[in-house]
Parts: C-alpha cells; sequence; structure tokens
C-alpha cells in the first residue's frame, strides 16, 4: 500500500525525490492512526528543514502531532490547499495530500540522507 | 372584529389560533378551496413511500368547534375599499382585517411533453403520481430539492429505479455548498439513486426524459419537483404591493393597513443580511402566520426574520443546514472562512460511532457565523444550535465557548461542531 517511488522516514513521513527537490507528507499508517484531520500548520516558504527535525504539526480532533521532515534543505512551496481542507490527507495521503517540497542542500548530504531512509518494504515492517 | 383568512394551510392556522387567543371574540372566516382543513404538505413524500397513508395528511382541524366559518373556494379578487373579498363560488367575504395565506403551487417549466408529468400537490395530483409510480419501473424525478430527494428515497426503498435530474450543479442547491452535496450524493448513490446534474430537461416522453446532452432517461413515470410558485395572481389591481411574493413588514402587514400576508406568500426580513427575502418550509410560514394572527386581533407582535433552518431525512441519510451556503454568501459580497470537520455522531469510541460532517460558514471580516451544512445522523441536533446562534448574533469565538448537551451515545466531549468551530476560528486567526 505505500508507494515504491519514494522513500520513507520512521516518523511516518514520505519523501519522493526528483532531482534535487523532494516532495514530503505523512504516510498512510500515520493518517489512519491521527483518524480525521482538522488542521495542518505549514512550515513557511523559505525555511530550512532538517531531517529528523519538526516542520510543522498536524492535528485530529484528538491528536497533535509533529511533522517530521525526512530531508534536510530548504521549504520551496507548500500545499497550500490543506490549510482550508487538510482532510485531504486522509483521503490521498500520497499525492493530492502531499505537504511540502524541499530543495535539497547538498548532493553529498542528499546521498547521506537518502542511505538512512526506508524502503517501503522496510518501512512496512517498521509499523508492522 | 371579523377576521378572513385566505388559505387554510400553515401560516392560515396558526393565524386562527392566534387570533382567537388574542381576542376569544374574533369571527373568522376561513376561504380555501380544499374540501378538507389542514394538509400535512411536508409528509407528502412519506406517503407517496410506504411509510404512511396519503389521506392521513389530511387534518381536521374541528373549525365548527372554534366558532369557525368555512367557504369552500378560492378568493379571485379583493376590494381593499369595500374590504370585500370575493370568491370563485361567488360568495364574497367582508373584512375588518384580512390575512393573504393561499401559499403556491408547483411551478412546471415550459418544457415540451410537460403535460406528461406529475405534480406532488394538490393531494389528487399526489395521488394519480402514487399510482402510476406503483406501476412503473423507472421514474424520473426532476429536481433535487428536498421534495424531489426525499420522493427519490422513498421509492428507492420500494425497490424503484430512480433517476433525478437537477439543472443546478449541487443537490439542495439553495442549502448546500459543492463539497457537501458531492458527499450527499455520494451516499445517495450507494443506495442505488441515479444523478443526472448539472442537467436542464429538454423534452418529456411517455417512456423517457431527454436531458442536455442527448440523454435519454428511461421514465415510465415523471415527477416534476423543480419549485414552486406563490398563489398571488388575483391581487393584480388590487393595491396591494408584491413583486416576487407580497411586501411585508415586521407586523406581517402589507401596504394596506388592514391586510396581513404570510407564508410563501410573503417577503420576509432575513437575519442574515436584513435584506428582503423569500419565505420558504412551514416553521417560519407558523410563526408569521402567529405575528398575523395577534396583530390582526388587536395585540402587537413582530417578526424577527427568517434564516432557513432546514433538514431533510432521506432513507436513513439525514442532511440538515441553516442560513447561507457559499454562493449566497458571494452573492450578498460576503467573504466566507469555514471550518469543515468530519466527526462521529456518538464519542467517538462508542460502538457503531457514525460520521457526522459538520461544515460552518463565518463572515471573515466580523467573525459572525451566517450558515451551516450537517450530514450524518445528529445533523439537525448540531444545526439547531447554529440557528440559535445566527438568531443570536454569535460570532465563531462566542460559539466556542456554549456548553452542549453529552452523552456517549448521541455526542462527544468534544462535539463535532465545536471542532469545526475551532477550526474556522483558528483559520481565521491565521
Amino acid at each position: 500500500m505505500n508507494p515504491k517511488d519514494r522513500k520513507y522516514h520512521p516518523k511516518h513521513m514520505w519523501a519522493k525525490i526528483d532531482g534535487d527537490i523532494a516532495t514530503v507528507g505523512i504516510t498512510e499508517f500515520a493518517q489512519k492512526k491521527l483518524k480525521n484531520i482538522v488542521f495542518i500548520e505549514l512550515p513557511n516558504i523559505g525555511d530550512k528543514a532538517e531531517q529528523g527535525k519538526k516542520m510543522g504539526t498536524i492535528e485530529s480532533v484528538k491528536l497533535v502531532s509533529e511533522l517530521i521532515s525526512p530531508v534536510s534543505g530548504e521549504v520551496i512551496e507548500v500545499n497550500e490547499e490543506l490549510l482550508n481542507t487538510p482532510e485531504i490527507i486522509n483521503n490521498h495521503p500520497y499525492d493530492k495530500g502531499w505537504i511540502a517540497k524541499i530543495k535539497l542542500t547538498t548532493w553529498e548530504s542528499r546521498k547521506k540522507e537518502t542511505e538512512k531512509l526506508l524502503s517501503a518494504e522496510a518501512y512496512e515492517k517498521e509499523v508492522a | 372584529m371579523k377576521l378572513v383568512i385566505i388559505g387554510l394551510g400553515t401560516s392560515g392556522f396558526a393565524a386562527l389560533l392566534a387570533a382567537k387567543k388574542t381576542n376569544p371574540s374574533i369571527e373568522i372566516t376561513v376561504i380555501d378551496p380544499k374540501d378538507f382543513d389542514l394538509l400535512h404538505l411536508c409528509g407528502i413524500p412519506y406517503g407517496i413511500g410506504e411509510e404512511l397513508e396519503l389521506d392521513s395528511l389530511k387534518h381536521n382541524l374541528g373549525l365548527e368547534d372554534m366558532g369557525v366559518k368555512r367557504i369552500k373556494g378560492k378568493a379571485v379578487k379583493i376590494d381593499t375599499r369595500a374590504k370585500l373579498v370575493e370568491v370563485d363560488n361567488n360568495e364574497k367575504a367582508e373584512y375588518d382585517k384580512l390575512l393573504i395565506a393561499p401559499g403556491s403551487t408547483p411551478f412546471i417549466p415550459p418544457v415540451e411533453g410537460k403535460e406528461l408529468v406529475h405534480t406532488i400537490t394538490p393531494l389528487e395530483n399526489t395521488k394519480k403520481f402514487k399510482q402510476a409510480a406503483e406501476k412503473a419501473k423507472h421514474i424520473a424525478i426532476i429536481g433535487a430539492g428536498a421534495a424531489g430527494l426525499e420522493t427519490a428515497a422513498e421509492l428507492n426503498k420500494k425497490g424503484k429505479d430512480i433517476a433525478v435530474i437537477e439543472m443546478a450543479p449541487r443537490l439542495l442547491p439553495k442549502m448546500t455548498d459543492q463539497d457537501m452535496s458531492d458527499l450527499l450524493k455520494k451516499q445517495l448513490e450507494a443506495k442505488g439513486i441515479k444523478f443526472y446534474i448539472p442537467r436542464g430537461v429538454e423534452r418529456i416522453a411517455k417512456r423517457y426524459v431527454l436531458a442536455e446532452g442527448n440523454k435519454t432517461i428511461k421514465a415510465d413515470a415523471v415527477l416534476m419537483v423543480a419549485g414552486s410558485r406563490p398563489n398571488i395572481s388575483f391581487l393584480n389591481n388590487s393595491g396591494i404591493l408584491f413583486d416576487k411574493s407580497i411586501i411585508v413588514n415586521n407586523k406581517m402587514q402589507t401596504n394596506i393597513e388592514d391586510v396581513y400576508a404570510a407564508g410563501e406568500v410573503a417577503q420576509v426580513k432575513c437575519l442574515i443580511n436584513n435584506k428582503p427575502g423569500p419565505s420558504a418550509g412551514a416553521v417560519p410560514a407558523y410563526r408569521q402566520g402567529i405575528i398575523a394572527g395577534i396583530n390582526a386581533a388587536g395585540g402587537n407582535a413582530r417578526y424577527k426574520g427568517i434564516i432557513y433552518t432546514f433538514v431533510t431525512v432521506l432513507d436513513d441519510i439525514e442532511f440538515a443546514s441553516v442560513g447561507f451556503n457559499e454562493s449566497l454568501a458571494k452573492a450578498n459580497n460576503i467573504e466566507v472562512v469555514f471550518g469543515r470537520v468530519k466527526g462521529t455522531n456518538t464519542a467517538s469510541w462508542f460502538p457503531n460511532a457514525k460520521d457526522l460532517i459538520v461544515k460552518i460558514l463565518a463572515d471573515k471580516s466580523t467573525g459572525k457565523v451566517i450558515g451551516a451544512q450537517a450530514l450524518g445522523p445528529g445533523a439537525a441536533k448540531r444545526i439547531e444550535v447554529v440557528a440559535t446562534a445566527i438568531a443570536a448574533g454569535m460570532t465563531l469565538e462566542e460559539m466556542q465557548d456554549l456548553e452542549l448537551a453529552y452523552c456517549p451515545p448521541v455526542s462527544d466531549t468534544y462535539d463535532v461542531l465545536l471542532a469545526a468551530v475551532e477550526q474556522a476560528l483558528r483559520k481565521l486567526k491565521r
């Protein structure tokens, strides 16, 4: 159920890397755990994201959870549609529910960071 | 003191009771064409289905016991100088005070084959449609308002193949936003009802309806429920001012001092934009009837305004709304902030908790609540709270402090309505 075209962070985030841009979002496991998402605090464009560090918050009626960035770099785009309709994430966590686009720092750090991320299979074992 | 009431519907009945309570010696004459007293119009879809017998919707009011005189007929002319109403059976009724409350008539658009359609009222037409529907396999319903959808749901329960055709892009177009309409449509489609929307009707034939885009929809019976028009044509040259409906003040008084109007023929103040708007539905009609009845009988009462509180039950689906939707807000130049939350009808941990989606709309510049829509079991309970909030002129901020009733089978400690209010408020402050 987790697409194989991307990498996963154990804090339930995914990163789909295309060149030096990573699109990030939360996983199916995370959206299910949160249940009905009602609010999201997105990072600002220009913010520095750091792998494993908080980049925003996501809330359901009964949970407030941190969004942990799966990669490091500069936030260049956020999914503003989520501000009005955060429940898109419940229905489409892997496409329409993407959270931000991050321009990766350098080639070396990108390689090092990518190695730390999990494949879809490894992530599935992690949450099983 | 003689009070004449034209029309024995919700408003006329309410006015009659209120006038009697205000002034027990008042002489009341009611002019109405039906051969029975009151008809519970809102029950008709359930009478077309299997819930109840159509004849059980007739209500005998015991007018004689109340000393009320009845003229069976339709008012055809009002002479406001002579204070006289002429009836189509040639009877005449003199009045000191007059209430005009004849309700509305189903509107049939000028479409080819329109003589083949059924209408939902009056009762003899309902009965004809019910008979036709019983024999039919495929039924087309033109119009996705409350009556159309309720009838569709009832006939669908009986195993009929139902197609609903609607010109607007939404179901219940005056009440819903696109998002809520889409959710409602999905639930009705899951029950087997087919929707052709947005699509106009081009032609009606014996066994089919031709809809826009050259779409042929099988139909052995066709019901037209494309709205209604107030029964006011007899007011031409009466001197009583009307536009699309009769203009009244907050005493339900027309431009002629001793003449009142109430219900679907009246144009009343809408509490959300403080502008005149059409009266719609039985609840405002009842209230307006009371106000008119009290004032006509010598009392003193004021109608506060309409906010269009609404609920419908479609099979086991409950949808409720109040106030303006996004398109009405836009038409009134109100910029909207909304909160929309999918929660549960019961405590979230309670067995068989069902989805309940609440959307609340507020004016972005003031935070004032202007409307709400809810879909799911318990929708009406939430909408009634919002209706109260709108009537009180509350803002989102003020609504946060509301203390709602809680017990696990019917609500949650933090109700889905308040979660929607919180979401809207935080969007507003962002």
